[in-house]
């Protein structure tokens, strides 16, 4: 039984870094349920976590996106990620294509709530990795001069190395409708763990923090639309900084 | 977790709501790539639609950073926005495919 004892101790931190070791998802974006019908864009989201623990410092993940507004209720857009684990020694892979798509259930501000579905098949380009599907609401509610959105997402690994059952994700974010070109807000971003059975509160990630959301109506042939800050790491399954940034620039034709 | 879903669902219930039958319907017209009018006054304090037709035969784009809304309007097709309950004051918006059309929301 003494044995038992530091394996009992040790097993609490052993599992908490082995949620540090994968990146709480592959990017840091909120989504808002709006289709843009007849827009074409390309984007690009990033984020560097930084922690004073090793074991938990380095999380990065990259992406590229081409989208598309193809019908009043739908958008499609095709990414490809990067990622780099926490921790020392981790190299920076090409990690996933993923097919996003935004399905608008409501005009914008024409009743209570806005509404739209998310669902997104990623497929791994990493061995012993699992693909994955993600889905769920997007919700945005415009209210005492905030403009409020949540995404509630549930993920689901495929295939042989698939975990047994889905995980919980959630993204929030309200921004303050100074009707500027630069206005600020906060984002909030956390995955708890598996649906239905949550991890301990320590070894779940939470992040939160100020962000900046600006746009520039013309540049060159289009425009762009960019938000960026850093997150705060409120469990220590999260490192302790995220700095993410996230820019779309809409090419009119 | 079953609270979490039953908030989504009084949500969605929300969202299912009717709009209001007796929201202003304001038209705005985009001709030779202006709008008509361009100025417009609306009520300040109430939910308004927006009623866009675009009677040229390439898209435009009513954007306004003001009023946080875009979208794109093909030509010959109409499109609806709703903005609002709007503080009295003037909102700017443009076309974001020819930037130099602009208009104005007086709301009084």
């Amino acid at each position: 039984m003494p044995l038992l004892r530091p394996i009992c101790g040790a097993l609490p931190v052993a599992l908490a870094l082995a949620m540090a070791a994968r990146p709480a998802r592959a990017d840091f974006k909120v989504w808002y349920p709006d289709a843009e019908y007849g827009e074409t864009a390309i984007e690009t989201i990033g984020n560097w976590g930084h922690d004073p623990v090793a074991a938990r410092r380095g999380e990065e993940s990259f992406t590229e996106e081409v989208e598309r507004g193809l019908t009043p209720w739908w958008r499609t857009e095709l990414e490809l990620e990067q990622e780099r684990l926490p921790g020392p020694g981790q190299a920076t892979n090409f990690s996933q294509v993923t097919s996003e798509n935004l399905f608008q259930f409501t005009q914008r501000g024409e009743y209570w709530l806005d509404a739209g579905f998310f669902f997104e098949y990623g497929q791994t380009m990493l061995p012993k990795t699992p693909s994955e599907i993600t889905f769920g609401p997007v919700l945005r509610k415009e209210i005492f001069h905030t403009i409020d959105t949540v995404n509630i997402f549930f993920e689901k690994d495929l295939g042989n190395y698939a975990s047994a059952g889905p995980s919980f994700l959630y993204a929030w974010e309200t921004r303050i409708d100074l009707g500027t070109a630069v206005e600020p807000g906060f984002q909030a971003y956390g995955a708890p763990g598996a649906f239905g059975h949550f991890a301990p509160l320590g070894q779940q990630d939470h992040r939160l923090g100020p962000m900046l959301f600006g746009t520039v109506a013309v540049l060159g042939p289009g425009s762009l639309k960019w938000n960026a800050g850093i997150l705060f790491g409120l469990t220590p399954a999260a490192p302790r900084e995220t700095i993410r940034w996230q820019a779309e620039y809409e090419i009119h034709f | 977790m079953q609270v979490l879903l039953s908030l989504v669902t009084l949500f969605l219930l929300g969202a299912a709501a009717p709009a209001l039958a007796d929201t202003p319907e304001i038209a705005i017209a985009i001709k030779g790539q202006q709008f008509v009018p361009s100025e417009v006054e609306v009520p300040a304090g109430a939910k308004i639609r927006l009623a866009v037709r675009n009677e040229d035969t390439v898209p435009a784009e009513f954007e306004s950073t003001e009023l946080h809304r875009e979208q794109v309007v093909i030509g010959g097709q109409q499109i609806t926005i709703f903005v609002g309950p709007l503080d009295p004051g003037s909102y700017e918006f443009f076309n974001d495919f020819h930037p130099q059309s602009r208009g104005r929301l007086i709301a009084k």
